[in-house]
């Protein structure tokens, strides 16, 4: 996969995470104020910097690049077929659609109970699990390409512009189209984790297009995907008319 | 903790999903069907993808 593959699925994973973390320290900075809720996301940032440096470093020293290949695979797989399959899933409409005017008014109403320390804990906290998605991803594609520089930077990219979108809007950031770039980097990130797995266990010959094959991983898992999701749908308006 | 190791891994389905995908893997290459587990293991994870989906 080219250079722009890999900032592309990054960025676009990374953008789905951000929304989800600004749209908590939005609704924390209502209670604490924005200098502690920026705080607190700014420490977790803080973590997942140098969990990426240390991670990245770990895994280049400690592993010959077979295995690396193939744990990092085995991530990729993790992750994307859990978001293939969530997106799949929404889009059937067997599972509701990510609301972040919902996740604010529901943390908006856990903070009305708690202090201004759990509330700071909350955004910590918040930032810090929806990064580690992002982290995932920034070490996996990163490291195992030598582009970790690349990937570091279309997170902080879709970091920076998540965040100016966020505080012009001063509200949750609901018109992303979540699903659809979760169906996108589902796939993609599937593809990279089928074509690692299986090229560290097979060698070349387990893929015999090369490199090419990831394009067309990523074609048969996005109209597979979307043929999935339409039988799916189909089946569950059938079962309500019976 | 347990936040965290759902963030990392999924829930049991999807950890359980992956080894079989794996073990398929394993089973095809060093069973001498490195070609066929091109075509086969796509076409599997999809099939995983559309039981999580639909469980």
């Amino acid at each position: 996969m080219s250079d722009w593959g890999i900032f592309l699925a990054t960025y676009l994973a990374a953008t789905v995470e951000w929304v989800e973390a600004f749209t908590i320290v939005l609704a924390v900075s209502l209670t604490i104020g924005w200098g502690r809720a920026a705080g607190a996301a700014a420490s977790a940032l803080a973590v997942l910097a140098v969990m990426t440096v240390a991670t990245g470093g770990v895994l280049q020293m400690g592993l010959q690049m077979q295995w690396l290949q193939f744990v990092i695979g085995v991530f990729l797989l993790l992750f994307g077929v859990r978001w293939l399959a969530k997106a799949v899933a929404r889009s059937a409409g067997l599972k509701a659609l990510h609301d972040e005017q919902a996740e604010f008014d529901e943390t908006r109403h856990r903070l009305e109970s708690g202090d201004r320390h759990a509330a700071w804990l909350i955004a910590f906290k918040g930032v810090l699990l929806e990064g580690l998605e992002v982290w995932l991803i920034v070490v996996a594609l990163g490291v195992k390409s030598s582009h970790s520089l690349l990937a570091t930077t279309a997170a902080l990219a879709a970091l920076a512009v998540v965040a100016l979108l966020g505080l012009v809007a001063r509200a949750p950031l609901r018109r992303v189209p979540e699903n659809a770039i979760k169906f996108g980097v589902g796939a993609m990130i599937v593809s990279f984790g089928t074509f690692w797995t299986l090229e560290a266990l097979g060698g070349a010959a387990a893929w015999p297009l090369g490199d090419w094959s990831l394009p067309l991983l990523v074609a048969f898992y996005l109209a597979g995907g979307l043929a999935v999701a339409a039988v799916l749908r189909q089946r569950r308006a059938q079962e309500a008319l019976s | 903790m347990k936040a965290l190791i759902k963030t990392l891994f999924g829930d049991g389905p999807n950890v359980a999903f992956v080894a079989l995908v794996l073990a398929v893997e394993g089973l095809l290459v060093y069973g001498g069907h490195p070609g066929d587990a091109a075509v086969a293991v796509p076409v599997i994870v999809l099939g995983g993808v559309a039981w999580l989906a639909s469980h």
